[in-house]
Protein backbone atom coordinates (compact mmCIF):
# COMPACT_ATOMS: atom_id res chain seq x y z
CA UNK A 1 0.00 0.00 0.00
CA UNK A 2 2.93 2.30 0.67
CA UNK A 3 3.84 2.35 -3.00
CA UNK A 4 0.32 3.35 -3.94
CA UNK A 5 0.68 6.56 -2.02
CA UNK A 6 4.04 7.36 -3.59
CA UNK A 7 2.50 6.96 -7.04
CA UNK A 8 -0.40 9.11 -5.91
CA UNK A 9 1.65 12.03 -4.66
CA UNK A 10 3.85 12.03 -7.75
CA UNK A 11 0.88 12.87 -9.94
CA UNK A 12 -1.18 14.48 -7.19
CA UNK A 13 -0.71 18.15 -8.02
CA UNK A 14 -1.20 17.58 -11.73
CA UNK A 15 -4.32 15.56 -11.11
CA UNK A 16 -6.04 18.56 -9.56
CA UNK A 17 -4.67 21.43 -11.61
CA UNK A 18 -4.97 20.01 -15.12
CA UNK A 19 -8.73 19.25 -15.08
CA UNK A 20 -9.36 22.61 -13.45
CA UNK A 21 -7.66 24.37 -16.34
CA UNK A 22 -9.74 22.29 -18.75
CA UNK A 23 -12.96 23.34 -17.04
CA UNK A 24 -11.88 26.97 -17.25
CA UNK A 25 -11.81 26.76 -21.05
CA UNK A 26 -15.24 25.13 -21.09
CA UNK A 27 -16.74 27.76 -18.79
CA UNK A 28 -15.27 30.57 -20.91
CA UNK A 29 -16.69 29.10 -24.13
CA UNK A 30 -20.13 28.62 -22.59
CA UNK A 31 -20.06 32.21 -21.35
CA UNK A 32 -19.30 33.45 -24.88
CA UNK A 33 -22.08 31.26 -26.24
CA UNK A 34 -24.48 32.61 -23.62
CA UNK A 35 -23.67 36.26 -24.37
CA UNK A 36 -23.77 35.72 -28.12
CA UNK A 37 -27.13 33.90 -28.17
CA UNK A 38 -28.70 36.26 -25.61
CA UNK A 39 -27.81 39.37 -27.65
CA UNK A 40 -28.62 37.69 -30.96
CA UNK A 41 -32.08 36.44 -29.93
CA UNK A 42 -32.23 33.95 -32.82
CA UNK A 43 -35.05 31.45 -32.86
CA UNK A 44 -32.68 28.66 -33.90
CA UNK A 45 -30.11 29.30 -31.19
CA UNK A 46 -31.50 29.42 -27.65
CA UNK A 47 -29.02 30.36 -24.90
CA UNK A 48 -27.23 27.51 -23.09
CA UNK A 49 -28.94 28.60 -19.92
CA UNK A 50 -32.36 28.11 -21.53
CA UNK A 51 -31.31 24.67 -22.79
CA UNK A 52 -30.11 23.49 -19.39
CA UNK A 53 -33.19 24.91 -17.70
CA UNK A 54 -35.44 23.22 -20.23
CA UNK A 55 -33.70 19.90 -19.55
CA UNK A 56 -34.17 20.43 -15.82
CA UNK A 57 -37.85 21.24 -16.06
CA UNK A 58 -38.51 18.54 -18.63
CA UNK A 59 -36.69 15.62 -16.99
CA UNK A 60 -35.59 16.47 -13.46
CA UNK A 61 -38.50 18.31 -11.86
CA UNK A 62 -40.63 15.30 -10.90
CA UNK A 63 -41.91 14.60 -7.41
CA UNK A 64 -39.04 12.14 -6.93
CA UNK A 65 -36.62 14.02 -9.19
CA UNK A 66 -37.24 12.25 -12.51
CA UNK A 67 -40.32 13.24 -14.48
CA UNK A 68 -42.64 11.07 -16.49
CA UNK A 69 -41.14 12.58 -19.65
CA UNK A 70 -37.73 11.24 -18.59
CA UNK A 71 -39.09 7.71 -18.47
CA UNK A 72 -40.74 8.19 -21.86
CA UNK A 73 -37.94 9.97 -23.68
CA UNK A 74 -34.64 8.98 -22.07
CA UNK A 75 -35.04 5.64 -20.28
CA UNK A 76 -35.87 3.62 -23.44
CA UNK A 77 -32.64 4.82 -25.03
CA UNK A 78 -30.59 3.91 -21.96
CA UNK A 79 -32.11 0.44 -21.92
CA UNK A 80 -31.42 -0.16 -25.61
CA UNK A 81 -27.86 1.05 -25.27
CA UNK A 82 -27.20 -1.06 -22.19
CA UNK A 83 -28.63 -4.28 -23.63
CA UNK A 84 -27.07 -3.72 -27.06
CA UNK A 85 -23.63 -3.04 -25.59
CA UNK A 86 -23.87 -5.95 -23.19
CA UNK A 87 -24.58 -8.31 -26.08
CA UNK A 88 -21.73 -6.76 -28.08
CA UNK A 89 -19.29 -7.19 -25.19
CA UNK A 90 -20.22 -10.77 -24.39
CA UNK A 91 -20.19 -11.86 -28.04
CA UNK A 92 -17.12 -9.77 -28.90
CA UNK A 93 -15.02 -10.97 -25.97
CA UNK A 94 -16.06 -14.60 -26.49
CA UNK A 95 -15.25 -14.67 -30.21
CA UNK A 96 -12.14 -12.55 -29.68
CA UNK A 97 -10.79 -15.01 -27.11
CA UNK A 98 -11.73 -17.98 -29.27
CA UNK A 99 -9.92 -16.77 -32.38
CA UNK A 100 -7.08 -15.33 -30.31
CA UNK A 101 -6.44 -18.69 -28.70
CA UNK A 102 -6.91 -20.89 -31.72
CA UNK A 103 -4.90 -20.24 -34.86
CA UNK A 104 -7.05 -22.68 -36.82
CA UNK A 105 -10.31 -20.89 -35.99
CA UNK A 106 -8.65 -17.54 -36.68
CA UNK A 107 -7.59 -18.62 -40.15
CA UNK A 108 -11.08 -19.89 -40.87
CA UNK A 109 -13.04 -16.80 -39.88
CA UNK A 110 -10.69 -13.82 -39.98
CA UNK A 111 -11.31 -12.71 -43.60
CA UNK A 112 -15.05 -12.98 -43.06
CA UNK A 113 -14.87 -10.95 -39.85
CA UNK A 114 -12.84 -8.22 -41.54
CA UNK A 115 -15.39 -8.05 -44.35
CA UNK A 116 -18.28 -7.78 -41.92
CA UNK A 117 -16.49 -5.18 -39.86
CA UNK A 118 -16.03 -3.00 -42.95
CA UNK A 119 -19.79 -2.58 -43.16
CA UNK A 120 -20.81 0.61 -41.41
CA UNK A 121 -23.50 -0.18 -38.84
CA UNK A 122 -26.23 2.18 -40.13
CA UNK A 123 -26.05 0.52 -43.57
CA UNK A 124 -27.77 -2.45 -42.04
CA UNK A 125 -30.67 -0.35 -40.80
CA UNK A 126 -32.95 -1.04 -43.77
CA UNK A 127 -32.14 -4.72 -43.60
CA UNK A 128 -32.72 -4.81 -39.85
CA UNK A 129 -36.07 -3.11 -40.39
CA UNK A 130 -37.12 -5.87 -42.75
CA UNK A 131 -35.70 -8.74 -40.76
CA UNK A 132 -36.30 -7.79 -37.16
CA UNK A 133 -39.09 -5.27 -37.57
CA UNK A 134 -39.45 -1.86 -36.03
CA UNK A 135 -39.42 -2.85 -32.37
CA UNK A 136 -36.79 -2.68 -29.67
CA UNK A 137 -35.08 -5.82 -30.89
CA UNK A 138 -34.24 -4.12 -34.18
CA UNK A 139 -32.52 -1.24 -32.39
CA UNK A 140 -30.75 -3.51 -29.93
CA UNK A 141 -29.46 -5.84 -32.64
CA UNK A 142 -28.25 -2.86 -34.66
CA UNK A 143 -26.30 -1.53 -31.67
CA UNK A 144 -24.94 -4.96 -30.86
CA UNK A 145 -23.91 -5.65 -34.44
CA UNK A 146 -22.15 -2.33 -34.88
CA UNK A 147 -20.48 -2.21 -31.49
CA UNK A 148 -19.23 -5.79 -31.51
CA UNK A 149 -16.31 -5.18 -33.89
CA UNK A 150 -14.00 -2.95 -31.86
CA UNK A 151 -14.38 -5.13 -28.80
CA UNK A 152 -13.93 -8.30 -30.84
CA UNK A 153 -10.78 -7.17 -32.62
CA UNK A 154 -9.28 -5.54 -29.55
CA UNK A 155 -9.81 -8.72 -27.56
CA UNK A 156 -8.43 -10.79 -30.42
CA UNK A 157 -5.19 -8.85 -30.69
CA UNK A 158 -4.79 -8.54 -26.92
CA UNK A 159 -5.19 -12.31 -26.52
CA UNK A 160 -2.72 -12.92 -29.33
CA UNK A 161 -0.21 -10.68 -27.58
CA UNK A 162 -0.35 -12.48 -24.23
CA UNK A 163 3.37 -13.20 -23.58
CA UNK A 164 4.26 -16.85 -24.12
CA UNK A 165 6.12 -16.70 -20.81
CA UNK A 166 2.82 -16.26 -18.93
CA UNK A 167 1.34 -19.26 -20.72
CA UNK A 168 4.44 -21.36 -20.09
CA UNK A 169 4.27 -20.47 -16.39
CA UNK A 170 0.65 -21.64 -16.42
CA UNK A 171 1.57 -24.90 -18.11
CA UNK A 172 4.31 -25.61 -15.59
CA UNK A 173 1.72 -25.02 -12.85
CA UNK A 174 -0.39 -27.62 -14.70
CA UNK A 175 -3.34 -25.30 -15.16
CA UNK A 176 -6.39 -26.54 -17.02
CA UNK A 177 -8.02 -24.74 -19.95
CA UNK A 178 -10.52 -22.81 -17.84
CA UNK A 179 -7.97 -21.72 -15.25
CA UNK A 180 -5.58 -20.65 -18.01
CA UNK A 181 -8.31 -18.54 -19.55
CA UNK A 182 -9.51 -16.86 -16.37
CA UNK A 183 -6.25 -16.55 -14.45
CA UNK A 184 -3.83 -15.78 -17.27
CA UNK A 185 -5.35 -14.95 -20.65
CA UNK A 186 -8.15 -12.60 -19.58
CA UNK A 187 -6.15 -10.62 -16.99
CA UNK A 188 -3.21 -10.32 -19.38
CA UNK A 189 -5.54 -9.11 -22.15
CA UNK A 190 -7.64 -6.88 -19.88
CA UNK A 191 -6.08 -3.58 -20.95
CA UNK A 192 -6.80 -4.30 -24.61
CA UNK A 193 -10.30 -5.51 -23.79
CA UNK A 194 -11.03 -2.30 -21.91
CA UNK A 195 -9.85 -0.19 -24.83
CA UNK A 196 -12.33 -2.12 -26.98
CA UNK A 197 -15.13 -1.52 -24.47
CA UNK A 198 -14.54 2.23 -24.63
CA UNK A 199 -14.57 2.40 -28.41
CA UNK A 200 -17.62 0.15 -28.68
CA UNK A 201 -19.53 2.35 -26.23
CA UNK A 202 -18.93 5.48 -28.28
CA UNK A 203 -20.01 3.60 -31.39
CA UNK A 204 -23.04 2.21 -29.59
CA UNK A 205 -24.35 5.70 -28.86
CA UNK A 206 -24.09 6.70 -32.53
CA UNK A 207 -25.94 3.55 -33.55
CA UNK A 208 -28.56 4.09 -30.85
CA UNK A 209 -29.44 7.48 -32.28
CA UNK A 210 -29.37 6.23 -35.87
CA UNK A 211 -31.75 3.44 -34.94
CA UNK A 212 -34.11 5.85 -33.19
CA UNK A 213 -34.35 8.15 -36.18
CA UNK A 214 -36.30 5.51 -38.08
CA UNK A 215 -39.74 4.19 -37.17
CA UNK A 216 -39.35 4.96 -33.48
CA UNK A 217 -42.00 6.03 -30.99
CA UNK A 218 -39.75 7.03 -28.11
CA UNK A 219 -36.16 7.61 -27.10
CA UNK A 220 -33.68 10.47 -27.41
CA UNK A 221 -33.22 10.06 -31.17
CA UNK A 222 -36.97 10.09 -31.68
CA UNK A 223 -37.32 13.20 -29.50
CA UNK A 224 -34.59 14.88 -31.52
CA UNK A 225 -36.28 14.39 -34.88
CA UNK A 226 -39.76 15.10 -33.51
CA UNK A 227 -38.76 18.45 -32.03
CA UNK A 228 -36.84 19.37 -35.17
CA UNK A 229 -39.82 18.58 -37.40
CA UNK A 230 -42.19 20.57 -35.22
CA UNK A 231 -39.80 23.55 -35.06
CA UNK A 232 -39.28 23.16 -31.29
CA UNK A 233 -35.67 24.27 -31.45
CA UNK A 234 -35.22 24.64 -27.72
CA UNK A 235 -36.33 21.01 -27.28
CA UNK A 236 -34.11 19.93 -30.13
CA UNK A 237 -31.10 21.51 -28.45
CA UNK A 238 -32.12 19.87 -25.20
CA UNK A 239 -32.04 16.44 -26.83
CA UNK A 240 -28.64 17.24 -28.29
CA UNK A 241 -27.47 18.15 -24.79
CA UNK A 242 -28.87 14.85 -23.50
CA UNK A 243 -26.86 12.96 -26.11
CA UNK A 244 -23.61 14.68 -25.24
CA UNK A 245 -24.30 14.06 -21.57
CA UNK A 246 -24.92 10.38 -22.31
CA UNK A 247 -21.59 10.09 -24.11
CA UNK A 248 -19.72 12.01 -21.45
CA UNK A 249 -21.24 10.17 -18.49
CA UNK A 250 -20.78 6.70 -19.99
CA UNK A 251 -17.13 7.49 -20.57
CA UNK A 252 -16.81 8.75 -17.02
CA UNK A 253 -18.41 5.56 -15.71
CA UNK A 254 -16.11 3.36 -17.77
CA UNK A 255 -13.03 5.26 -16.64
CA UNK A 256 -14.06 4.76 -13.04
CA UNK A 257 -14.54 1.02 -13.54
CA UNK A 258 -11.28 0.81 -15.45
CA UNK A 259 -9.41 2.62 -12.70
CA UNK A 260 -10.56 0.03 -10.19
CA UNK A 261 -10.13 -3.07 -12.35
CA UNK A 262 -6.85 -2.05 -13.98
CA UNK A 263 -5.35 -0.28 -11.00
CA UNK A 264 -2.22 -2.42 -11.23
CA UNK A 265 -1.77 -1.26 -14.80
CA UNK A 266 -2.17 2.45 -14.04
CA UNK A 267 0.34 2.15 -11.21
CA UNK A 268 2.72 0.16 -13.34
CA UNK A 269 2.64 2.83 -16.05
CA UNK A 270 3.22 5.56 -13.48
CA UNK A 271 6.28 3.76 -12.15
CA UNK A 272 7.92 2.23 -15.18
CA UNK A 273 7.57 5.22 -17.52
CA UNK B 1 17.50 -51.79 -11.66
CA UNK B 2 17.33 -48.53 -9.74
CA UNK B 3 15.92 -45.72 -11.84
CA UNK B 4 17.34 -42.22 -11.90
CA UNK B 5 15.16 -39.24 -11.10
CA UNK B 6 15.40 -37.96 -14.65
CA UNK B 7 16.27 -40.18 -17.55
CA UNK B 8 16.75 -38.89 -21.07
CA UNK B 9 17.10 -41.43 -23.83
CA UNK B 10 17.97 -40.81 -27.46
CA UNK B 11 16.26 -37.44 -27.43
CA UNK B 12 15.89 -36.06 -30.89
CA UNK B 13 14.14 -32.94 -32.08
CA UNK B 14 13.60 -31.45 -35.49
CA UNK B 15 12.02 -28.09 -36.29
CA UNK B 16 10.25 -28.15 -39.61
CA UNK B 17 10.78 -24.92 -41.51
CA UNK B 18 9.92 -24.02 -45.10
CA UNK B 19 13.61 -24.24 -45.93
CA UNK B 20 13.76 -27.81 -44.78
CA UNK B 21 14.15 -29.67 -41.54
CA UNK B 22 16.40 -28.21 -38.88
CA UNK B 23 17.81 -30.76 -36.50
CA UNK B 24 18.23 -29.16 -33.08
CA UNK B 25 18.73 -32.13 -30.80
CA UNK B 26 20.48 -35.17 -32.16
CA UNK B 27 20.35 -38.28 -30.05
CA UNK B 28 20.94 -36.97 -26.54
CA UNK B 29 21.02 -39.31 -23.58
CA UNK B 30 21.83 -38.68 -19.97
CA UNK B 31 20.50 -39.27 -16.49
CA UNK B 32 20.20 -37.08 -13.43
CA UNK B 33 20.24 -38.64 -10.00
CA UNK B 34 18.33 -37.38 -7.03
CA UNK B 35 19.93 -34.36 -5.27
CA UNK B 36 22.35 -33.70 -8.09
CA UNK B 37 22.93 -30.19 -9.36
CA UNK B 38 23.53 -30.63 -13.05
CA UNK B 39 24.39 -27.79 -15.38
CA UNK B 40 24.00 -27.88 -19.10
CA UNK B 41 26.38 -25.56 -20.94
CA UNK B 42 26.75 -24.94 -24.61
CA UNK B 43 27.32 -22.17 -27.11
CA UNK B 44 24.41 -19.90 -27.92
CA UNK B 45 22.25 -21.35 -30.65
CA UNK B 46 22.72 -24.88 -29.48
CA UNK B 47 19.52 -26.55 -28.43
CA UNK B 48 19.74 -25.68 -24.71
CA UNK B 49 16.33 -24.08 -24.44
CA UNK B 50 14.77 -26.67 -26.71
CA UNK B 51 16.26 -29.40 -24.55
CA UNK B 52 14.86 -27.84 -21.39
CA UNK B 53 11.45 -27.38 -22.97
CA UNK B 54 11.30 -31.04 -23.90
CA UNK B 55 12.46 -32.08 -20.44
CA UNK B 56 9.72 -29.99 -18.84
CA UNK B 57 7.06 -31.44 -21.08
CA UNK B 58 6.31 -28.04 -22.65
CA UNK B 59 7.54 -29.33 -25.99
CA UNK B 60 6.98 -32.77 -27.41
CA UNK B 61 10.26 -34.09 -28.84
CA UNK B 62 10.34 -35.59 -32.33
CA UNK B 63 11.90 -38.74 -30.94
CA UNK B 64 13.33 -40.37 -27.86
CA UNK B 65 11.97 -40.27 -24.35
CA UNK B 66 12.15 -38.37 -21.08
CA UNK B 67 11.26 -40.16 -17.88
CA UNK B 68 10.77 -38.69 -14.46
CA UNK B 69 10.97 -41.25 -11.66
CA UNK B 70 10.76 -44.05 -14.20
CA UNK B 71 7.54 -42.73 -15.73
CA UNK B 72 7.70 -41.48 -19.27
CA UNK B 73 6.45 -37.91 -19.39
CA UNK B 74 3.74 -36.61 -21.66
CA UNK B 75 2.98 -33.00 -20.80
CA UNK B 76 4.28 -31.22 -17.72
CA UNK B 77 4.71 -33.80 -14.94
CA UNK B 78 3.93 -33.32 -11.30
CA UNK B 79 6.80 -32.39 -9.01
CA UNK B 80 8.49 -30.21 -11.59
CA UNK B 81 9.04 -26.47 -11.41
CA UNK B 82 10.68 -24.16 -13.85
CA UNK B 83 12.40 -20.78 -13.63
CA UNK B 84 12.63 -18.86 -16.86
CA UNK B 85 15.26 -16.44 -18.07
CA UNK B 86 12.87 -13.55 -18.60
CA UNK B 87 11.26 -12.89 -15.23
CA UNK B 88 9.37 -9.94 -16.71
CA UNK B 89 7.48 -12.25 -19.04
CA UNK B 90 6.82 -14.94 -16.48
CA UNK B 91 5.68 -13.10 -13.34
CA UNK B 92 2.16 -11.75 -13.66
CA UNK B 93 2.10 -7.93 -13.39
CA UNK B 94 -1.54 -7.89 -12.19
CA UNK B 95 -0.78 -10.08 -9.20
CA UNK B 96 1.10 -8.96 -6.13
CA UNK B 97 4.28 -10.80 -5.20
CA UNK B 98 2.46 -13.03 -2.70
CA UNK B 99 -0.26 -13.92 -5.19
CA UNK B 100 2.37 -14.66 -7.83
CA UNK B 101 4.10 -17.09 -5.50
CA UNK B 102 0.80 -18.72 -4.52
CA UNK B 103 -0.29 -18.95 -8.13
CA UNK B 104 0.78 -22.56 -8.88
CA UNK B 105 -0.91 -23.74 -5.66
CA UNK B 106 -4.38 -22.35 -6.36
CA UNK B 107 -6.75 -25.25 -6.77
CA UNK B 108 -4.45 -27.79 -5.15
CA UNK B 109 -4.03 -26.37 -1.65
CA UNK B 110 -6.27 -24.58 0.83
CA UNK B 111 -5.96 -20.87 1.43
CA UNK B 112 -4.18 -21.09 4.78
CA UNK B 113 -1.71 -23.65 3.54
CA UNK B 114 -1.03 -21.57 0.44
CA UNK B 115 -0.26 -18.51 2.50
CA UNK B 116 2.07 -20.46 4.73
CA UNK B 117 3.98 -21.90 1.78
CA UNK B 118 4.12 -18.47 0.18
CA UNK B 119 5.60 -16.92 3.35
CA UNK B 120 8.08 -19.74 3.73
CA UNK B 121 9.20 -19.50 0.11
CA UNK B 122 9.55 -15.73 0.19
CA UNK B 123 11.54 -15.98 3.39
CA UNK B 124 13.84 -18.55 1.80
CA UNK B 125 14.74 -16.09 -0.97
CA UNK B 126 15.09 -13.18 1.47
CA UNK B 127 11.91 -11.38 0.45
CA UNK B 128 9.83 -11.68 3.60
CA UNK B 129 7.45 -8.75 3.91
CA UNK B 130 7.34 -8.10 0.15
CA UNK B 131 4.13 -10.02 -0.57
CA UNK B 132 2.00 -6.91 -1.02
CA UNK B 133 4.29 -5.31 -3.58
CA UNK B 134 3.84 -5.75 -7.28
CA UNK B 135 6.68 -7.52 -9.12
CA UNK B 136 7.37 -4.47 -11.31
CA UNK B 137 8.05 -2.40 -8.20
CA UNK B 138 11.10 -4.57 -7.52
CA UNK B 139 14.57 -4.69 -9.06
CA UNK B 140 15.44 -7.34 -11.63
CA UNK B 141 17.33 -9.46 -9.13
CA UNK B 142 14.42 -9.31 -6.68
CA UNK B 143 11.97 -10.25 -9.41
CA UNK B 144 14.03 -13.32 -10.24
CA UNK B 145 13.96 -14.18 -6.53
CA UNK B 146 10.17 -14.01 -6.66
CA UNK B 147 10.26 -16.38 -9.64
CA UNK B 148 12.47 -18.75 -7.64
CA UNK B 149 10.10 -18.46 -4.65
CA UNK B 150 7.19 -19.36 -6.93
CA UNK B 151 9.06 -22.47 -8.03
CA UNK B 152 9.91 -23.32 -4.41
CA UNK B 153 6.27 -22.97 -3.37
CA UNK B 154 5.52 -25.99 -5.54
CA UNK B 155 8.00 -28.02 -3.46
CA UNK B 156 9.38 -29.55 -6.64
CA UNK B 157 11.53 -32.63 -6.75
CA UNK B 158 13.15 -31.33 -9.90
CA UNK B 159 13.70 -27.68 -10.67
CA UNK B 160 14.57 -26.71 -14.21
CA UNK B 161 16.23 -23.35 -14.73
CA UNK B 162 16.66 -21.74 -18.13
CA UNK B 163 19.55 -19.24 -17.93
CA UNK B 164 17.86 -17.68 -14.90
CA UNK B 165 20.63 -15.21 -14.12
CA UNK B 166 21.46 -14.12 -17.66
CA UNK B 167 19.68 -10.78 -17.45
CA UNK B 168 20.94 -9.43 -14.11
CA UNK B 169 24.15 -7.60 -13.31
CA UNK B 170 27.29 -9.41 -12.15
CA UNK B 171 26.98 -8.53 -8.45
CA UNK B 172 23.34 -9.60 -8.28
CA UNK B 173 24.23 -12.67 -10.21
CA UNK B 174 26.71 -14.00 -7.67
CA UNK B 175 24.25 -13.21 -4.87
CA UNK B 176 21.56 -15.20 -6.67
CA UNK B 177 23.98 -18.08 -7.28
CA UNK B 178 24.68 -18.39 -3.57
CA UNK B 179 21.00 -18.01 -2.76
CA UNK B 180 20.23 -20.85 -5.14
CA UNK B 181 22.78 -23.14 -3.49
CA UNK B 182 21.29 -22.28 -0.11
CA UNK B 183 17.67 -23.00 -1.03
CA UNK B 184 18.68 -26.18 -2.81
CA UNK B 185 20.05 -27.55 0.46
CA UNK B 186 17.11 -26.20 2.42
CA UNK B 187 14.47 -27.75 0.16
CA UNK B 188 16.42 -30.82 -0.85
CA UNK B 189 15.87 -30.45 -4.59
CA UNK B 190 17.43 -31.75 -7.72
CA UNK B 191 18.33 -28.94 -10.10
CA UNK B 192 18.98 -28.92 -13.80
CA UNK B 193 20.47 -25.58 -14.71
CA UNK B 194 20.98 -24.31 -18.24
CA UNK B 195 23.57 -21.62 -18.84
CA UNK B 196 25.98 -20.40 -21.49
CA UNK B 197 28.47 -19.41 -18.80
CA UNK B 198 31.05 -22.12 -18.12
CA UNK B 199 32.26 -20.46 -14.88
CA UNK B 200 28.77 -20.33 -13.51
CA UNK B 201 28.13 -23.97 -14.35
CA UNK B 202 31.30 -25.12 -12.59
CA UNK B 203 30.66 -22.95 -9.55
CA UNK B 204 27.12 -24.19 -9.02
CA UNK B 205 27.11 -27.80 -10.10
CA UNK B 206 28.06 -31.22 -9.00
CA UNK B 207 28.15 -32.26 -12.65
CA UNK B 208 28.35 -30.40 -15.94
CA UNK B 209 27.06 -31.59 -19.29
CA UNK B 210 28.44 -29.81 -22.32
CA UNK B 211 26.54 -29.56 -25.56
CA UNK B 212 27.80 -28.86 -29.06
CA UNK B 213 26.29 -26.49 -31.60
CA UNK B 214 23.18 -27.65 -33.39
CA UNK B 215 22.57 -30.38 -34.36
CA UNK B 216 23.33 -30.78 -30.70
CA UNK B 217 24.95 -33.80 -29.16
CA UNK B 218 26.27 -34.22 -25.67
CA UNK B 219 30.00 -33.76 -25.82
CA UNK B 220 31.07 -34.02 -22.22
CA UNK B 221 29.92 -35.19 -18.83
CA UNK B 222 32.26 -33.77 -16.23
CA UNK B 223 32.02 -34.28 -12.49
CA UNK B 224 32.99 -31.13 -10.61
CA UNK B 225 35.49 -32.10 -7.92
CA UNK B 226 34.92 -28.99 -5.76
CA UNK B 227 33.89 -29.32 -2.14
CA UNK B 228 30.65 -27.86 -0.80
CA UNK B 229 29.62 -25.37 0.48
CA UNK B 230 31.11 -23.21 -2.21
CA UNK B 231 32.43 -19.72 -1.85
CA UNK B 232 32.48 -17.05 -4.54
CA UNK B 233 36.12 -16.23 -3.93
CA UNK B 234 37.91 -19.31 -2.60
CA UNK B 235 36.01 -21.82 -4.76
CA UNK B 236 36.70 -19.86 -7.90
CA UNK B 237 40.40 -19.64 -7.04
CA UNK B 238 40.74 -23.33 -6.33
CA UNK B 239 42.99 -25.19 -8.81
CA UNK B 240 40.24 -27.76 -9.36
CA UNK B 241 37.87 -24.99 -10.42
CA UNK B 242 40.40 -23.65 -12.89
CA UNK B 243 41.22 -27.03 -14.45
CA UNK B 244 37.57 -28.13 -14.63
CA UNK B 245 36.61 -24.85 -16.25
CA UNK B 246 39.29 -25.10 -18.92
CA UNK B 247 38.49 -28.74 -19.53
CA UNK B 248 34.86 -27.92 -20.24
CA UNK B 249 35.64 -24.84 -22.28
CA UNK B 250 37.97 -26.89 -24.44
CA UNK B 251 35.41 -29.65 -24.92
CA UNK B 252 32.85 -27.12 -26.06
CA UNK B 253 35.27 -25.50 -28.48
CA UNK B 254 36.55 -28.74 -29.98
CA UNK B 255 33.29 -30.52 -30.35
CA UNK B 256 31.46 -29.28 -33.39
CA UNK B 257 29.76 -32.18 -35.01
CA UNK B 258 29.21 -31.32 -38.61
CA UNK B 259 31.21 -28.17 -38.05
CA UNK B 260 32.96 -28.51 -41.39
CA UNK B 261 30.03 -29.62 -43.49
CA UNK B 262 27.67 -27.31 -41.61
CA UNK B 263 27.29 -24.86 -44.48
CA UNK B 264 25.62 -27.42 -46.72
Amino acid sequence: MTTVTTAGTATGSRRFVAPLRGWLTAVALIAIWQVWTATNGSLYFPTPWEIVDNARVRWFSGSSLLTEAFFREVTPSLGRLAVGLLIAWVVGISIGVLIGRSRVVAELVEPLLHFMRAMPGPVLLPLALVLVGTGNSMRISLIAFGAVWPILFNTYSAVRRVPVGYLAAGKVARLGRGATLFRIVLPAASTGIFAGIRVSTALGIILLIASELVAATNGIGFGLTQSQRSFQFLDMWTFILALSALGYLSNLLLSAVERVVLRWHTLQLAITH
Amino acid sequence: MPTSLLEVENLHHVYRTDRGDHVVLDDISFAVEEREFVSIVGPSGCGKTTLLRTLSGLLKPSGGSVSLDGTRIDGVPEGLAMVFQDYRASLFPWRRVGANVEFPLVGTLGRAERRERMRESLEAVGLEGFEDRYPWQLSGGMQQRVAIARALAMRPRLMLMDEPFASVDAQTRSELEDLLLKVRDQFDMTILFVTHDVDESVYLSSRVLALSKAPTVRTADVVVPLATPRDQISSREHPDFVTTRSEIAQLIRQARPGGLDHDA
